[in-house]
């Protein structure tokens, strides 16, 4: 009894939004019955994949409806060595409320950064003269590293299994999608009607 | 009380085949307690079936292992079941062998999300096929009858 409590606790506490840590990269509404959280590198192709191609599908068919409260991650995996920086780069355009105009750009142009390291300057391009000067200092940011460390240790609680992928929570269950599957649109489709008919 | 030769093999067979029908259960229910697009994605991720026939497999497999563990349990129509069972396994470590062999990291599937391929999966679910094996050709075979 008392390791079903702790665990519901559990389950409750990473299902919160974690609305001190987030800014930018959550979309929809908090009252939806599903809440999805993509747990994603800038550097990964697959999460490029996701970004470009179901995630505008996701949005139109199920966030912006309100049945699915989406929230992006930050998870830089270590085998991308400028994956972390991409997402500090990014989490520091957030704090400049530029969260999705870095994370378009920076999937965008993902093949010249990858390799250079040049995420900065990429980002630089969404920006504003006087925001590009915050960027870098933001970078370093107790916020920026807060909120990077938290999507990180949540996804490592799960534990999430790699990129790109996708914990749904529904009544208190939660499930893992991808990391290991191929994430295609027509099986989250089918996850998500299947769990909003229930 | 001593137990002849073909008595030992007989509840040797009988307990394999139950436990391999326990399993069966198991393993129907770690699926079917998910929605089905959980084990669908599993099977799309092998990339041998084509999209509609995956979708097929992950709605009816599961049942159709929920009616093979109690069958195999029961003990009904022995000859098909643990026949049909040794051939289903055969396809499940065919697969695993196949995506592992091609680099695949994958779920295995098996008992639902979360286990991915290796060489445990498919020493386990080899094991499985052995007793399932074993128990089929038990079967099929009738002891001699000796006159004393």
């Amino acid at each position: 009894m008392k390791i079903r409590a702790a665990a519901i606790l559990a389950l409750i506490a990473s299902t919160s939004s974690g609305a001190d840590t987030t800014k930018g990269n959550i979309w929809g509404s908090p009252r939806a019955p599903i809440v999805m959280e993509v747990y994603s590198d800038f550097a990964c192709p697959g999460c490029k994949l996701l970004h470009d191609t179901e995630l505008p599908r996701l949005m139109k068919e199920y966030v912006i409806p309100g049945k699915v409260y989406l929230i992006y991650r930050y998870f830089p995996l270590e085998m991308h060595p400028f994956g972390r920086k991409a997402a500090e780069a990014v989490a520091a355009a957030a704090q400049l409320g530029k969260y999705e105009q870095a994370a378009d750009i920076a999937f965008a142009r993902q093949g010249e950064w990858a390799n250079s390291g040049k995420i900065e300057e990429t980002v630089d391009n969404v920006l504003t003269a006087a925001e590009q000067q915050k960027l870098k200092a933001l970078m370093q940011s107790p916020a920026v590293q807060q909120t990077i460390a938290y999507d990180m240790n949540k996804g490592k609680a799960i534990p999430v299994p790699g990129t790109p992928t996708l914990v749904i929570t529904y009544r208190l269950r939660q499930y893992t999608l991808g990391g290991r599957e191929v994430l295609k649109y027509e099986w989250v489709k089918a996850m998500l009607d299947d769990l909003l008919t229930k | 009380m001593t137990f002849s030769r073909s008595d030992m093999l007989r509840m040797t067979t009988v307990v394999l085949r139950v436990l391999v029908g326990i399993v069966f259960l198991v393993a129907a229910y770690a699926k079917l307690k998910d929605p089905w697009a959980l084990f669908a994605m599993s099977i799309d991720s092998y990339g041998i079936l084509p999209l509609r026939w995956v979708e097929f497999a992950a709605r009816t497999l599961p049942w159709f292992e929920v009616v093979l563990g109690l069958a195999l349990i029961a003990g009904v129509f022995k000859r098909v079941t643990t026949a049909t069972g040794t051939l289903l396994m055969l396809v499940f470590i065919g697969a695993m062998a196949w995506a592992k062999l091609h680099g695949k990291e994958i779920d295995c599937g098996c008992f639902g999300p979360g286990e991915a391929i290796g060489v445990w999966s498919i020493l386990r679910d080899a094991s499985i096929g052995a007793a399932l094996l074993f128990v089929t050709l038990m079967s099929f075979w009738k002891p001699r009858k000796y006159s004393v």
